[in-house]
């Protein structure tokens, strides 16, 4: 642990996000003895985040352009409640250079990189001809002008199909659509151009060749103002939905030694030839054949960062504050090792079953699993609701173990004790993907929910023969509560089925009331 | 003290594609405070304890524990809903007071060929539809955004809109009517192709 000096004390930093990850940056910076600012929409005001900080303020309306993606109210909160720096999270502005540069013209600190490194790697065609340049294998792609649609038609011709159609300014899988068909293409380009200009407020787009069978392999890594730049390994992320991870890990079960090395060394060289500070992530794909290619470079902590955490024993938040207080890295590269195996699933609330149709109401039942290694990152908690106004992902399971197979049977275990009532999850997916053959032998690959429709994946388990005792209990229940829903815990007070009550009375000391 | 009781249930969801009717009968005997003994179908049997006002209970099915949590939301104009949580799935149930409701093939949420419905709360983005309009099945009437995902919907079936109930960046809900569709005749069907 180096201990330098500081040049940038950071005492008081706002939260400038919502949902999980503003709880999980403030619990660190609480922990650091830093004072915690929450800032929240109308929809948010009773929301968890804003409950764990140390002070909330409101920005103020609803639309995402009024509330977390107003740099002017961000800053006049952050002024005005004394606040020295502000933690992006990820989405929303995490990834804006104008904003990184609005903090730095008003005296915050921006938790994150410089505004030109955000620039650089945040548009994804300069990146790609950054790396390119640097000598990181890159996918191929085509950077016209889709307006043109004969343009764009021959492009995808000569890339030959399919192709995924990506937002030049995105990420996170909003304003990205695969194609199959050239039949397909006039229609795929303009939706997810219309998502790009919502999602980020820039429609642009281009097309890059899809590579088959591929596996998603990202590598954390962090650089300092000294020059140092290091590596926290990789993160396995090839199980998605709709080009969207929901489970991540560390190690990859599909690297051995030599090709985790040549990659670690792509991933740094790649930060190091932009001059990277704070934390990142190399984000690759890897063929079947084990060639590797950049995909994009996040200028942000991730998503699924916890699984890092869990592998490294380090804490990626307190490093992005040590970092931009000017400190040297905590760690040099030798000392930072890969030990065991994390997991992590993300919980949303959305139904598998319907094509991932989201599903909003009130947290009836909401109860986080317990166990030695378990870790759950919330950003809701019982009595909350979820609503139609941000991302379904409720919170993000991880669990950890000395092997793989032990992280995984943590991970099965904790979902089953993990009861979420009142909107419909995806626990049963995610339960049947860990069991899964492929996903237990570890090679599958990121087209896995296409190869195995979620519908699939659910009828396997669902099969069995006569009255399932659960709905025998179901009947059992709804006669329990006749006369005391109002007073249960878990229960949305409401008018009692009158006509069961009289049947119940006899059984005496079931009426809670 | 043993009771015959039967509760209708209506089985949602999730991952329910036909959403049926059961009537559900069983024989309980009170053993404790909390615990009864429950008898049903085929000589099955289990026991289940709910201690006191918690929102998880305990159910012993062969000798073996299966720990639960369930929850009931009163809704103001619509029935009951019972949600139960075991061993990571979740399976909703809508409780029928009186007479057996209707039981569809499409289930729960879907569209029948004669409209279009939101299948999630959400705003409208845009309609690609004018009453009158001819439509072929498959094509793109309305697209839906709901917690930054877009969604496309499409006619379920050949047919002539008869009327449009949404406009672009309204915001809807769930199971509302986006637009109406009259089927149109056979034989135009046929010559449309």
């Amino acid at each position: 642990m180096g201990k330098k000096k500081t040049t940038s004390p950071i005492q008081k930093v706002l939260m400038a996000n919502r949902g999980e990850i503003a709880v999980r940056v403030i619990k660190t910076l609480r922990a650091m003895g830093i004072a915690t600012v929450a800032v929240y929409s109308d929809a948010d005001a009773q929301a968890c985040h804003v409950r764990h900080a140390d002070e909330a303020h409101a920005l103020g309306g609803q639309a995402p352009a009024d509330t977390y993606l107003n740099i002017d109210k961000l800053l006049a909160i952050a002024q005005a409640s004394g606040c020295d720096a502000i933690h992006p999270g990820y989405g929303f502005l995490s990834e804006n250079a104008a904003f990184a540069r609005a903090c730095q013209s008003a005296g915050v600190t921006f938790i994150g990189p410089t505004p030109t490194v955000i620039e650089q790697m945040g548009d994804k065609l300069l990146s790609k001809q950054l790396m390119q340049a640097a000598g990181v294998p890159v996918v191929p792609s085509w950077q016209g002008d889709v307006s043109d649609l004969k343009a764009a038609q021959k492009a995808v011709v000569d890339l030959g199909l399919p192709v995924l159609v990506k937002a030049a300014a995105g990420g996170g899988g909003k304003g990205m659509r695969l194609i199959e068909s050239i039949d397909d293409l006039a229609a795929g380009l303009a939706a997810a151009s219309r998502e790009a200009q919502k999602a980020f407020g820039d429609a642009r787009v281009f097309v890059e060749k899809f590579i088959v069978g591929p596996r998603h392999i990202e590598f954390q890594v962090f650089g300092d103002t000294h020059g140092n730049v290091v590596h926290l390994f990789e993160r396995d992320c090839s199980i998605q939905r709709r080009h969207q991870k929901i489970i991540e890990e560390s190690p990859s079960p599909k690297l051995d030694a030599t090709l985790r090395q040549a990659m670690a060394q792509a991933a740094v060289a790649a930060a190091s030839a932009v001059g990277y500070t704070n934390a990142g992530t190399v984000e690759f794909i890897v063929g079947q054949d084990g060639g590797f290619y950049f995909l994009e470079m996040n200028t942000r902590l991730q998503v699924e960062h916890p699984v890092t955490e869990l592998v490294t024993g380090q804490d990626l938040v307190e490093w992005q504050v040590r970092v931009a207080r000017g400190e040297a890295l905590p760690l040099s590269q030798d000392a930072i090792t890969q030990r065991g195996h994390a997991l992590e699933c993300r919980v949303y609330a959305e139904d598998p079953a319907q094509n991932f149709m989201p599903s909003t109401g009130p947290l009836l039942v909401y109860q986080a699993p317990t166990g030695p290694n378990v870790r759950l990152d919330s950003g809701v908690e019982a009595g909350d609701e979820v609503t139609v106004h941000y991302d379904p992902m409720l919170a993000k399971l991880i669990t950890y173990g000395a092997t793989r197979q032990a992280a995984l049977d943590a991970m099965a275990e904790a979902l089953k004790t993990y009861p979420v009532l009142g909107v419909v999850t995806n626990h049963a997916l995610l339960l049947a993907i860990l069991r899964h053959p492929e996903f237990v032998a570890g090679t599958f690959d990121t087209g896995f929910l296409s190869t195995h429709p979620p519908t699939d994946l659910l009828a396997d388990q669902t099969a069995s023969d006569g009255l399932p005792w659960e709905t025998v209990l179901a009947g059992v229940l709804s006669r329990q509560f006749a006369t005391s829903s109002a007073s249960r815990i878990g229960a949305v007070a409401g008018p009692a089925s009158a006509g069961a009550s009289t049947v119940w009375q006899e059984v005496g000391p079931w009426r809670n009331n | 003290m043993a009771q015959q009781l039967s509760q209708r249930l209506q089985v949602t969801g999730p991952a329910v594609e036909v959403a049926e009717v059961i009537e559900v009968q069983w024989q309980q005997t009170e053993l404790d405070g909390n615990r009864l003994r429950v008898e049903y179908g085929q000589e099955e049997v289990f026991e289940v304890c709910l201690p006191g006002q918690s929102a998880e209970g305990l159910l012993v099915v062969d000798g073996q524990q299966h720990p639960f949590w369930w929850a009931r939301q009163s809704l103001p104009h619509g029935q009951d809903k019972l949600f139960l949580f075991v061993a990571g799935q979740v399976r909703v149930y809508e409780l029928s007071s009186t007479g057996p409701k209707r039981s569809t093939a499409s289930g729960a949420g879907a569209s029948h060929t004669g409209q279009v419905v939101a299948p999630m709360p959400g705003t409208v983005l845009q309609c690609h539809c004018k009453p009158g309009q001819s439509v072929n099945q498959g094509d793109a009437l309305v697209v839906m955004e709901s917690m930054k995902m877009e969604l496309t919907l499409s006619a379920p079936a050949d047919a002539v809109v008869e009327t449009v109930l949404c406009q672009a960046g309204q915001l809807v809900d769930m199971n509302a009517v986006l637009v109406k569709l009259s089927p149109v005749d056979a034989v135009d069907a046929v010559e449309a192709d």
